[in-house]
């Protein structure tokens, strides 16, 4: 493996998938701790009570701290599920409803909050906890003797300086860095503490609520949530946006499938790009992967017009479960997730999310996957499944894994099947020079490549609306390509085929409708290119998997349902779903694997 | 009395025409009317007849449908009596795919060519314009089907105005004709260009990209809609409204109700002066929009939360089930369906005509003159934006309350009174000033209104005493005398006439719980838990003698439940649906109990 070929193989953007999952996920809430009565009673963690669980952090020893901003109370829930107060106190008002604010430092029952709710446990081993309304940070020691560690209760501001006489507004989420650290959600600023007790403005706006760290290699990932949707500030100290529908700017980070960000407001992270955070609007939790811009949301409905009117209390799947008003998350070790789910007045557990997912794949990482000998590899070359609005399980590669797996003409005693969505750049340089590499470095058992991910007009210079009128330009020049990439194939005993499928436009004008009434003029349904890209393939002598019939047919039924996206060129389900059979199908025809020996 | 008309006039006022409406609607259902499915362009009964890309729609004085058929490059006629055929255009079918090549020429029926026709419109004389979209000109068919190139030209696009073929065109999509004949062609490669009656083309709506125009004659004068690509635009005297899409949105541009989005645009079609439908084929829905509102729903069709369309099939049945595919060309008939060319299916769908009297914005010329129906029990809810709640009127406080009185059957109850309940939203903002002035105009014209129930918690102590949010609740003392004395002078007035009033109180959401109205709560640093605030405001109801109903006990003991579902959205201090169950339970709990129809003179 030389430097060279790694470089060139990391210049070009691949994904490559590890060992995806082959089932549905499947997240489920539960109910850990909280009555659903308003009140803080102590005791076994079913039967104790909450009014407004905000914050959550472990300790240590797996001692789970707890904010309830309407108790003015700290709670702790022992590893046993025992809780009890540890410090705030005040009687309720309203009904119960909540209890008026005060402040007071000294030792538990005695102590004053109001309206605690961000908590970090410190590399000291006590308890930070942001006191909202008191304008401070507070610091706890493990037996409950409450002190202030930074603010002022009496002056809410943003000066700057040594912690007791810097100034806050009221601040909300609060986390230790690897470093000793802590950071400050605090009113329009990112505040940090740092060991020597000083505070400083680490970014400006997004009115943080909280905010997550993660550390890697070349320092903290900070992720902060806010009013106006996530700002991500990486190492280096840049800033990437990720913003709500209400704030968005040009050159925001969108999800992909032109999706909405939720209204992040609590938040935990796996890592530098994964994050989980609770949208307290529209009640609900979700997950995003900033990496590749995938959000998913693991629990709850939202509304399409984000009323929330979706609150409720349902435990039980994904789909089915229900929360009011979720605010804090912590993570635990096992991936699951700790959630305030404050309205609820109650500890709900989530089941960790399946975080696995495409790995981009570049020199660096390529190295670190370990497949073995039963593990055999189809790479579908060209396919950019990660921009077809859907998970795996909706991809064209997982449909096909799952059916090729499924079948009985397939070895699945002696073989793990993998098919890989590979993205090339969409030039035939790029691509042919990726695929070459992957052969010469034995990455893949069969190789797939989708013809209509190659741009053949760019590849060759050319406009579109001249690959039909001047195939002398391309023509030629992609058999030869091809032929050689057969060759390579051929010596390095990979067996490979050439993916051909409709362009909506070439289908029918009502395919891919509003990208065809938005790009005027409109593109022409050019067949004669498809059928010289036929012929191009044919010539090559690369075995055809030609989706056309089956799309064609399909297009033409009364009662089809659309086969591609409305907005870009991208399948539908249904067009994946007839896409992967298809697929599916012809693997199962070649089958590349016949004469492999493991 | 005059200056109270114009007082009037200023507040934003709503008021119904006085129609009962105490049964839930029925859905409204949609149907296909004509088309197959398989594609093509055969003519006879609709049910039997194919199309290839229906895309735009035109009726004429006589209720015939003319449909633009962009993949079969065809001017296609449904008449009264269902019989659908070829009005103009012609060619073969490519056997590579099902659509036919596009072409130019004029020429008499099947002879003449189309190339792209995607929108339609026809005049009072029968004459038909066609958006001939490819060709970047607009044709001109004959009442004997004679195909003649009107305005631009096929040789050349552009944006050039000018007289008929000497403007040019860039790929006109939409067309609609008013009542004086002139022509509105929308032409995203340009802009919304108009043709008179001399054969003038003009430039007159620039921006929004626009793909479909729809034209209203009404006598403020003519109102034009624009759909397109960054949204809908509204253009009429004094008027320009912009409604953007997602993509389009600046910050401060206007949101929907509920912050909901307009979704993406094709076409619009005009119902009333404020409201319209549109079709949106990038979510595959089709959309009702009042303006003055800023209300919108869907129809028909259903939406992904993510825009990417993947929603794309077919099924009739009531909207909620309904799925289009593409759907582009919209029109509405003459008992106001809503007929819509759903391009991807080939068909010519239906949506029954839906139920859009719920709210007009009155004017001095609209406010109640005391004509409603005969048997109605008419009670005005004053001080209860519904239309803010996000609810339809199905689920509004105002039709919970009608529902439940309707279904009494006590001694004393309307129906043992013969009498329907009517309850009217009435939204004066959030200065008692307002309500006062609103109260004083229905008290100085003719009888309007049976009993009046009112919303205190509407107004806004801050604003209408002038004192800062966060310091209401600790200088209760400066307005509570005041608010006691307006609501005892609403009480006296409307007492001469005769009409009773009950005021409603309620917690505000940060009153019950930060949890309720979470989102707005975290962000608004005022919004602090202050029940000064509620028991003040209950202190000076108590002073006033007025009727009151209180909700406050059934608003804790809801939240107390350890399941409740919450009371107040998240993002604004409105009820939920759960939350204005309470709010209609208790009010017409207190109005059967009181029972003042009884009493009425």
């Amino acid at each position: 493996m030389t430097k060279s070929l790694l470089t060139t193989l990391g210049a070009v953007l691949a994904i490559l998938s590890a060992c995806l999952p082959s089932h549905a996920e499947n997240i489920t809430a539960r109910t850990i701790a909280g009555s659903g009565r308003a009140g803080f009673d102590d005791g076994a963690a079913r039967s104790a009570s909450f009014i407004m669980p905000m914050g959550m952090a472990y300790d240590a020893a797996g001692n789970l701290y707890i904010t309830d901003g309407a108790a003015q109370r700290i709670r702790v829930m022992s590893p046993n599920g025992v809780i009890r107060t540890l410090a705030g106190g005040g009687s309720p008002i309203h009904g119960g409803l909540w209890v008026p604010g005060g402040y007071a430092d000294g030792p538990g029952v005695q102590a004053r909050f109001n309206r605690p709710s961000g908590i970090a446990v410190g590399p000291d081993g006590n308890i930070y906890i942001s006191d909202s309304y008191n304008n401070c940070i507070r610091k706890m020691t493990p037996d409950g003797t409450v002190s202030t560690f930074a603010g002022n209760p009496a002056t809410p501001g943003l000066l700057n300086g040594p912690r007791l006489t810097a100034h806050f507004t009221r601040p909300m989420g609060l986390k230790f860095a690897k470093d000793g650290d802590l950071y400050v959600a605090d009113a329009d600023f990112l505040r940090k503490i740092d060991t020597a007790g000083n505070v400083s403005y680490i970014l400006v706006g997004n009115q943080p609520t909280d905010l997550a760290i993660a550390d890697g290699t070349s320092g903290p990932t900070i992720f902060v949530t806010g009013y106006e949707g996530l700002i991500v500030r990486t190492p280096d100290g840049k800033l990437e946006r990720w913003a709500t529908v209400e704030a968005r700017r040009a050159g925001d980070h969108i999800i992909q499938g032109g999706k909405q960000l939720g209204h992040p407001f609590g938040i935990v992270a796996y890592n530098d790009h994964q994050i989980a955070y609770t949208d307290v609007r529209s009640d609900t939790v979700r997950f995003l992967d900033t990496r590749y811009g995938l959000e998913r949301i693991l629990a709850g409905v939202p509304n399409e017009d984000a009323s929330a009117d979706t609150g409720g209390y349902v435990d039980g799947s994904g789909t089915a479960a229900r929360f009011n008003a979720p605010m804090g998350l912590a993570l635990r070790n096992d991936g699951s997730i700790l959630l305030a789910d404050a309205g609820n007045r109650r500890i709900r557990l989530l089941s960790a999310p399946d975080r696995r997912g495409p790995l981009m794949l570049s020199a660096d990482l390529l190295g670190a996957h370990e497949f073995g000998p039963r593990d055999y590899k189809v790479a579908l070359a060209g396919n950019s499944f990660v921009w077809y609005n859907t998970d795996w399980q909706g991809s064209i590669e997982g449909r096909v894994e799952r059916a090729v797996s499924a079948d009985p003409r397939f070895p699945s005693r002696s073989l793990n099947l993998h098919v890989v969505p590979v993205w090339g750049t969409g030039r035939l340089d790029a691509t042919d020079q990726y695929l070459k590499s992957t052969l010469s470095l034995g990455l893949f058992d069969a190789m797939l490549l989708n013809i209509n991910a190659i741009d053949i007009a760019g590849s060759f210079g050319l406009k579109v609306s001249e690959l039909s009128r001047n195939p002398g330009a391309w023509q030629d020049q992609l058999t030869a390509k091809l032929k050689s990439f057969k060759a390579d194939a051929a010596s390095a005993r990979v067996p490979v085929a050439v993916v051909i499928e409709p362009l909506p436009n070439q289908l029918a004008p009502s395919e891919d409708m509003w990208t065809d009434l938005t790009v005027t003029p409109p593109t022409p349904h050019d067949l004669a290119f498809r059928d010289l890209l036929r012929a191009a393939i044919k010539r090559s002598g690369i075995p055809t998997i030609d989706l056309w019939p089956a799309f064609e047919a399909d297009m033409r039924s009364p009662d089809h349902r659309a086969l591609y996206a409305t907005e870009d060129p991208h399948y539908s389900l249904h067009g994946r779903e007839i896409a992967g059979a298809q697929i599916a199908r012809a693997l199962l025809r070649l089958a590349p694997w016949k004469n492999v020996q493991r | 009395m005059k200056r109270a008309y114009a007082a009037l006039a200023a507040l934003l006022i709503f008021a119904f025409p006085g129609v009962a409406r105490t049964q839930r609607l029925p859905p409204i259902v949609t149907t296909t009317i004509a088309g197959t499915g398989v594609p093509g362009f055969a003519g006879g009964p609709a049910a039997r007849a194919t199309f290839l890309l229906p895309m735009g729609l035109a009726y004429d004085k006589q209720g015939n449908l003319y449909i633009a058929d962009a993949g079969a490059q065809r001017i296609r006629v449904l008449n009264r009596r269902g019989i659908v055929s070829t009005l103009a255009g012609g060619g073969a079918i490519d056997p590579r795919g099902p659509w036919v090549p596009g072409a130019y020429r004029d020429g008499s029926g099947s002879a003449a060519r189309f190339n792209r026709p995607t929108g339609v419109a026809v005049d009072a004389n029968g004459i038909v314009y066609v958006a001939d979209s490819n060709n970047h000109c607009i044709r001109r068919i004959d009442k004997r089907g004679r195909v003649t190139t009107f305005a631009g030209s096929p040789s050349a696009a552009g944006r050039d105005d000018g007289f008929r073929t000497a403007a040019r065109f860039g790929a006109p999509t939409g067309i609609a004709i008013d009542a004086q004949g002139d022509l509105y062609v929308a032409d995203p490669m340009s802009a919304v260009r108009r043709i008179d009656t001399q054969g003038n083309v003009t430039t007159i709506l620039v921006g929004t990209t626009p793909l479909g125009v729809a034209v209203a004659s009404t006598p403020a004068g003519t109102r034009i809609f624009a759909a397109g690509i960054s949204g809908l635009a509204l253009k009429a005297p004094n008027i320009l409204l912009v409604f953007p899409s997602a993509e389009a949105r600046r910050s401060g541009d206007p949101f929907l109700q509920g912050y909901k989005l307009i979704g993406d645009s094709f076409n619009v079609a005009y119902l009333d002066p404020s409201s319209l439908v549109y079709t949106d084929p990038r979510t595959n829905t089709v959309r009702y929009l009042q303006t003055d509102l800023s209300e919108s729903r869907i129809i028909g069709g259903q939406t992904l939360n993510d825009a990417s369309g993947d929603t794309g099939a077919f099924r009739d049945g009531p909207a909620a089930d309904t799925f289009f595919d593409a759907p582009t060309g919209i029109a509405v008939d003459s008992h106001g369906g809503v007929v819509v060319a759903d391009s991807g299916n080939r068909r010519i769908r239906r949506i029954a005509p839906i139920e859009r009297r719920r709210l007009v914005v009155a004017s001095t010329g609209l406010l109640p003159t005391g004509d409603a129906p005969a048997g109605t029990y008419n009670i005005a809810f004053v001080g209860n934006s519904f239309i803010w709640q996000n609810a339809e009127w199905d689920d509004s406080i105002e039709a919970m309350m009608e529902r439940q009185l309707s279904a009494s059957r006590a001694s004393t109850s309307l129906h043992s009174m013969k009498l329907r309940p009517s309850i009217l939203p009435i939204a004066v903002g959030s200065m008692i000033s307002a309500a006062d002035q609103y109260l004083q105009v229905l008290n100085s014209i003719s009888h309007t209104y049976d009993a009046v129930v009112f919303d205190v918690n509407e107004v806004t102590v801050s604003q209408s005493f002038n004192i800062p949010e966060e310091q209401v609740g600790a200088r209760a003392a400066e307005w509570s005398d005041k608010l006691a004395d307006q609501l005892r002078r609403f009480r006296d007035d409307l007492q001469q006439k005769g009409i009773p009033l009950i005021v409603v109180t309620h917690p505000m959401p940060y009153q019950l719980s930060p949890t309720e109205g979470a989102w707005m709560v975290m962000f608004r640093p005022t919004m602090e838990p202050d029940t000064n605030v509620g028991d003040a405001i209950n202190a000076s109801l108590q002073k006033a003698g007025v009727e009151v109903v209180n909700l406050w006990p059934d608003f804790v003991t809801a939240e107390k439940a350890p399941d409740h579902p919450p009371l107040f959205m998240s993002e604004d201090p409105h009820f939920t649906e759960h939350g204005r169950a309470i709010v209609a339970t208790g009010a017409a709990a207190a109005l059967e109990r009181l029972h003042p129809w009884t009493k009425r003179p």
